[in-house]
């Protein structure tokens, strides 16, 4: 019995041995598996994987702010909700809409196709209101889930928005600032590739993509104001197409105000017309008219072809040029340097023109930077344009001297006058004034550059004083404010016609340009108007509203005093209405 | 001769499943259990609990003289009966096809089919070691065994559990297998197993879905394949090391069960192939030490006893990571020692103190 034990025992043994080998088998089998499951690459199963944890949402991460010179905010990113639908998940349909409609005013029947998608995801609306969304939020609906994004918010309404830009519903920059400064604004995933549960619920936080970086620009909120005010204001008085004025600092190039008129508000772009979107200050190109005559001048007395005390015969009105009659619009006899400036004489300046000769001429012009982008990288920035002089005729020389025939842009105009207002020194323009990162790192800074030395320091003296002259007692009288010296020179200048390739008879770009204080200057203005109606003289229509600004932006600046201010701005306005000075016409024989 | 001296490796391997099973169940559940329960430690402390009820159980049934239940087996037999008919009667659902394998008492619900796996193999190992060679004989050795062991199969098919039906079948028949029994029977018995599996496949509508899905998931992988397909990325997004304990995303509701039946991806996909690796060597040695036991058994009641619930446990491994795995239909087995359940972890343990006694217990037949 107990040997029959034994063997049976050993039978038992053998064959649990046997099971063991083939379980053992059985587990290679798995372990083989494991190895094919983990390591051999399946695409079917990676794509699987790809599509199913990643919902490329169409959120954008959070963009960086504007701010201006003293950090207000002029645009930056607002956190709202957004509330998405999973269709498939949602319990009680009726319930939902219900509160939907009632929290969003949305009406039923809007939300009625979306519940009943057969998509995983559905937005139900886009941006709104943290209170709004939270509301919704609260109600912890089987469903529907709340998303936190951002909308681009512009604190302060049409303020600058034309600088600014705006940006569009898909958080893509449209245009202005935020288009060239895109790169440093928006985060470097333009995406949120969030992850999704099974669910089609999101759990990654957006917050943790911030890349972005804040803009500082040279501008100031409260110049800014000031100027978009004044030129508001006698832009709608006047009619003008359009219009913009601007401060800068001459002794740093750094512009303090671009103001655009007709403006637009960026919170809601797509309520106004396309044309009232455009930056005039930087992208338009026009002819300047006689704000251009200094530059002749500067020519001149640079060259050493003229000279202070220098007189010239003005033919009392009627000067012929090859085959076109150039005229003033008072007749003049003999005038000096200072009173062909003051008066704004067209035969004039065309004396000079000949004596300074097409090649100084050409030089200086290039010299203040016209012809040429003036550096800011603004989008669509003009670079204006000036004939080669071996193009020119001799009526080219001629027109040019007095700003006709050639285009240039505001930025050109604001940086050659700062030049005279600095001394001779051309700054370049700067509008950003530093870029930091989210921690506060300074990433870009610009300083104050000087370009060049375009006139000796005494000849942009001497332009000074003549200009001086100009709203002392010539065409820019209405610039003038009590207490304070102006330079400055107004500019009427017609407009081609496209249709008729000629000179306009109606339509004027009308401007003035100057500094403040003329010895020491804070500020350089330049206001242009394109088309006022009815009147239409830079001295008439811009020259008070230079005024206006000036005297804002020195009582900003803690220059004037509050009562002078006041007294002055009702004096311009007496003034107005009484005053029309033409400063040239030139007529096409 | 006693010996005093149980095997250690077999608890270490033991208590080391039972660790990363804890880790595992609290990694895979715990988004399930905020979401459910609100509660992220919900089922985490429920594990707790019967990772310390089973481990009570298994130092009880170490010092339980395991010649103590050849005089248990019937009564026992009884008990467990009961149990199944029971819950037929008044059980709960639960699981993912909704069937009725549950009996609540007091606070917890037991799942009787786990301990009649247990009281089967104690029931097979006592009667093939008494019967000895008459197991050869068809009608008092092979078919008094056959058909206590078809009633329980029967009543536990009819909870609709036809994996644990199949895993204790296949296990009976291993049992039958070193005993001796003729190979006749034993292939004839397969010979009569598959066309009732068929039938039982085929006539039931969610098995044929599972059978269908089993041979091409991607076809049917937005619903009986779903499962299977997002068990293959959770094992493709593992890799090598894997995504991270607590990092992988499949337990995000893709993965149905993820912390019962199909643990083992999660393990896949957060451990990787090394942790997957590591799980299958720890069963591996488990089932060494398992068999160990058995061979160095001197009687044919411990070594029947220590075969059946080394296979009882290192089988339904086995086949539970060959389901996960995509080489076998999906059953709703759970993978022993790891996969959160109290009745199967509490039965496990139970059956490792039964292995445990009989380590320290070699041959006191006589």
């Amino acid at each position: 019995m107990r040997e029959v034990s034994q063997t049976s025992l050993k039978m038992i043994k053998i064959r649990i041995l046997m099971i063991n080998f083939c379980l053992g088998i059985f587990l290679i089998l798995i372990l083989f598996r494991g190895y094919q499951l983990h390591i051999v690459e399946n695409a079917q199963v990676e794509n699987l994987a790809l599509k199913q944890y990643q919902a490329t949402l169409p959120i954008e991460p959070k963009r960086g702010s504007i701010y201006d010179r003293n950090g207000h905010p002029l645009a930056m990113d607002v956190q709202t909700i957004s509330i998405a639908l999973h269709p498939l998940q949602i319990g009680d349909k009726n319930k939902v809409i219900s509160e939907l409609s009632r929290i969003l005013s949305i009406p039923v029947q809007k939300i009625w196709p979306k519940i009943n998608s057969h998509k995983k995801f559905e937005w139900l609306v886009r941006r709104i209101d943290l209170d709004k969304g939270n509301e919704v939020a609260n109600l912890k609906l089987k469903g529907v889930s709340t998303v936190s994004e951002y909308r681009r918010f512009y604190p302060n309404k049409e303020l600058a928005g034309n600088v600014l830009g705006a940006v569009g519903y898909d958080a893509k920059a449209l245009g202005g600032l935020e288009l060239s400064l895109d790169s440093f604004l928006k985060s470097s995933s333009s995406r949120v590739v969030a992850s999704r549960d099974a669910k089609g619920r999101l759990y990654t936080s957006i917050e943790n993509q911030e890349t972005n970086h804040n803009v500082y620009l040279t501008l100031d909120m409260n110049l800014q104001f000031i100027a978009e005010k004044y030129l508001w204001e006698t832009g709608k008085k006047y009619k003008a197409a359009s219009g913009f004025a601007m401060i800068a600092n001459p002794r740093t190039g750094e512009l303090l105000a671009v103001a655009n008129y007709p403006s637009f508000n960026p919170n809601v772009y797509w309520e106004y017309a396309q044309a009232s979107w455009k930056n005039h200050a930087f992208i338009d190109s026009f002819e300047p008219g006689s704000t251009f005559k200094p530059f002749i001048v500067a020519a001149g007395l640079e060259s050493h072809k003229i000279k202070i005390g220098d007189k010239f015969y003005c033919e009392n009105g009627n000067y012929k040029v090859g085959n076109r009659v150039i005229r003033d619009h008072n007749p003049y006899g003999t005038l000096t340097l200072g009173e062909i400036v003051k008066y704004s004489s067209n035969i004039g300046v065309t004396k000079i023109g000949e004596k300074v000769g097409k090649d100084f001429f050409y030089k200086t012009m290039i010299d203040f930077g016209f012809s040429q982008a003036s550096g800011l990288g603004y989008p669509l920035e003009s670079s204006g344009f000036v004939p080669h002089k071996s193009k020119w005729k001799e009526i080219d020389r001629s027109n040019m001297a007095f700003g006709q025939g050639l285009t240039v842009n505001g930025l050109q105009m604001l940086k050659a006058y700062s030049t005279l207002a600095n001394e001779g020194n051309l700054m370049r323009p700067i509008l950003v004034g530093r870029v930091t990162a989210v921690a506060g790192d300074v990433v870009l800074e610009n300083k104050p550059i000087v370009e060049r030395q375009v006139v000796s320091s005494d000849v942009a003296k001497s332009l000074s004083s003549m200009l001086i002259d100009v709203v002392g007692a010539g065409t820019g009288r209405l610039a003038a404010i009590e207490g304070f010296s102006v330079a400055g020179k107004t500019g009427t200048a017609q407009k081609v016609n496209p249709k008729t390739r000629t000179y306009d008879e109606h339509n004027y770009v009308s401007s003035f340009i100057g500094y403040i204080p003329a010895k020491k200057p804070e500020y350089v203005i330049y206001v242009v108007y394109d088309s006022p109606q009815p009147i239409h003289t830079g001295g008439a229509v811009a020259a008070p509203v230079f005024k206006g600004i000036a005297q804002e932006a020195l009582a900003y600046k803690g220059l004037m005093r509050e009562e002078i201010k006041l007294a002055n701005r009702s004096f311009s306005q007496d003034m107005s209405r009484d005053v029309t000075v033409v400063d040239h016409t030139v007529v096409d024989q | 001769m006693k010996n005093k001296t149980f095997d250690v490796y077999l608890l270490f391997v033991t208590l080391l499943l039972v660790f990363i099973g804890t880790v595992m169940v609290f990694s895979s559940s715990a988004v399930t259990a905020k979401e459910t329960y609100h509660d992220t430690y919900y089922f985490l402390k429920k594990n707790l609990f019967f990772v310390s009820f089973g481990l009570l159980c298994l130092f009880i049934t170490k010092s339980i003289p395991y010649q103590a239940y050849k005089k248990l087996v019937y009564p026992l037999l009884v008990l467990i009966i009961s149990l199944l008919v029971a819950v037929l009667f008044i059980g709960h659902g639960g699981g993912s096809s909704g069937v009725k394998r549950w009996i609540h008492i007091g606070g917890f619900s037991l799942q009787p089919t786990e301990f009649a796996k247990l009281a089967v193999i104690l029931f097979v190992a006592y009667a093939l070691s008494k019967k000895r060679e008459k197991v050869r004989d068809f009608a008092k050795g092979f078919l008094p065994i056959l058909l206590v062991s078809s009633l329980f199969l029967f009543l536990i098919l009819a909870q609709r559990d036809l994996g644990s039906v199949f895993t204790l079948g296949s296990i009976i028949m291993m049992m039958l297998f070193i005993s001796g029994t003729r190979l006749v029977y034993l292939l004839g018995l397969v010979g009569l197993s598959i066309p009732a599996l068929y039938v039982l496949i085929f006539s039931v509508d969610f098995r044929r879905q599972r059978i269908l899905a089993f041979l091409d998931p991607w076809q049917h992988r937005l619903d009986a394949g779903f499962q299977i397909i997002q068990s293959y990325v959770a094992f493709q997004s593992g890799g090598l090391t894997g995504v991270g304990l607590g990092e992988g995303k499949q337990k995000l509701f893709y993965l149905p069960e993820a912390h019962t039946d199909f643990i083992f991806s999660v393990v896949g996909e957060e451990l990787g192939l090394i942790g997957v690796l590591a799980v299958i060597a720890l069963f591996a040695f488990f089932m060494f030490r398992g068999f160990a036991i058995a061979l160095k058994s001197k009687d044919p009641f411990g070594m029947y006893l220590a075969f059946g619930i080394t296979c009882l446990i290192g089988f339904q491994a086995l086949i539970n990571m060959a389901v996960v795995m995509g080489l076998l239909p999906t059953k709703g087995l759970t993978l022993p020692f790891l996969s959160y359940g109290g009745s199967s972890l509490v039965m496990c343990l139970m059956s490792v103190g039964i292995l445990l006694n009989i380590s320290m217990n070699t041959g006191d037949e006589h």
